[in-house]
């Protein structure tokens, strides 16, 4: 059905492709950084809620989370901290973010893509491999 | 002349000690009310300011009641899409009913400023109790923050506490699939005053 040549160069394609998207996948994950976006506000203004953080002033949003984010006057000068397991946590202004109209890409959605397209890639390479070994027999 | 005194006294202890009716601002900027949802995709914060309410605090009893109404409809996820998604039916159904309320029936001094609250919480119409962590600080009213235009005493409420969604009728199949986790971290903080 398929000829062998054919199907070599196939698999030749489909695992470069595979290749190539599983290590752009993760030089981009490889530029996440920790994050933590916060909603500043004056230290009069924190203040009144009596919250002692080790960070800027202001309301978090959410907790920190692995991002991708490419406008680097988003992120708060000087102010970083650590997690539990001692990594550094960044803070983001999420109005900033805002004004400057970018929504950040996640870590877990880039190793999600690069994982399920990596799969697909592999499992199609066993497949054309398997048919290359069928068709190669017949010969 | 003393039991005048000691009658005095008695009546403007229990003056002070009598709660105080607070409502919530309208201070966009620090009420903020987030909400985190965990899906395989990715993890995102939905987030709105839409906070409103009446408590009753004493300070020196150090107890207190209250009811707050988040508008569901007003939430933002960062995506118009998921957005529009969450106040359909088969999630949120913020457009059938858009009012989050929370009713306090117990509250319980820790130590400082924390307190253990129980309450009934209304979501997509269905009322569950729970119990937030509640951190209440009262600031007297002063030049600071008559600069940031609050009228009176100040009461600067956060609470903490996780629902589970499928509590609250919402029973999504990526609920069942495991795409997207049953469980929600939820925090209201807004600033209530007297005046």
């Amino acid at each position: 059905m398929f000829k062998p040549a054919l199907l070599k160069q196939l698999i030749i394609a489909v695992a470069l492709l595979t290749l190539l998207i599983f290590s752009v996948g993760s030089w981009f994950g490889s530029q996440a950084t920790l994050v933590q976006m916060i909603r500043p506000t004056s230290v009069a203004e924190a203040d009144l809620f009596g919250e002692e953080t080790e960070g800027p002033p202001g309301t978090l949003i959410g907790s920190p989370k692995h991002l991708i984010i490419r406008s680097e006057e988003a992120f708060i000068k000087t102010a970083e901290t650590k997690d539990q397991s001692g990594q550094i946590i960044r803070y983001v202004s999420e109005p900033k973010l805002k004004e400057l109209g970018e929504y950040p890409l996640q870590l877990k959605t880039v190793l999600f893509f690069r994982n399920i397209i990596s799969v697909i890639g592999l499992f199609m390479v066993v497949l054309f491999g398997f048919l290359w070994y069928l068709s190669k027999k017949r010969q | 002349m003393l039991k005048k005194l000691l009658l005095s006294a008695l009546i403007l202890g229990t003056a002070t000690a009598a709660p105080v009716t607070y409502m919530v601002t309208d201070q966009t900027k620090l009420n903020v009310v987030t909400a985190e949802s965990e899906t395989d995709l990715e993890n995102f914060t939905a987030v709105t300011n839409k906070v409103s309410g009446k408590m009753m605090f004493d300070a020196d009893a150090k107890t207190g009641s209250g009811e707050i109404k988040v508008d569901g409809k007003s939430i933002k996820t960062g995506v118009e899409l998921r957005d529009e998604h969450m106040r359909g039916k088969d999630w949120f159904n913020f457009d059938k009913n858009p009012d989050i309320m929370f009713k306090t029936t117990k509250v319980t001094h820790k130590s400082g400023d924390m307190y253990n609250v129980m309450g009934n919480l209304t979501l997509n119409g269905k009322t569950k109790p729970i119990t937030a962590e509640v951190r209440v600080k009262l600031t007297k009213a002063n030049a600071v923050t008559k600069q940031m235009q609050i009228n009176g005493d100040v009461l600067a409420i956060r609470l903490n506490f996780e629902i589970m969604l499928k509590d609250f009728g919402i029973n999504h199949k990526a609920l069942d699939a495991g795409r997207v986790s049953n469980k929600m971290p939820i925090t209201i903080k807004f600033i209530a005053s007297n005046k």
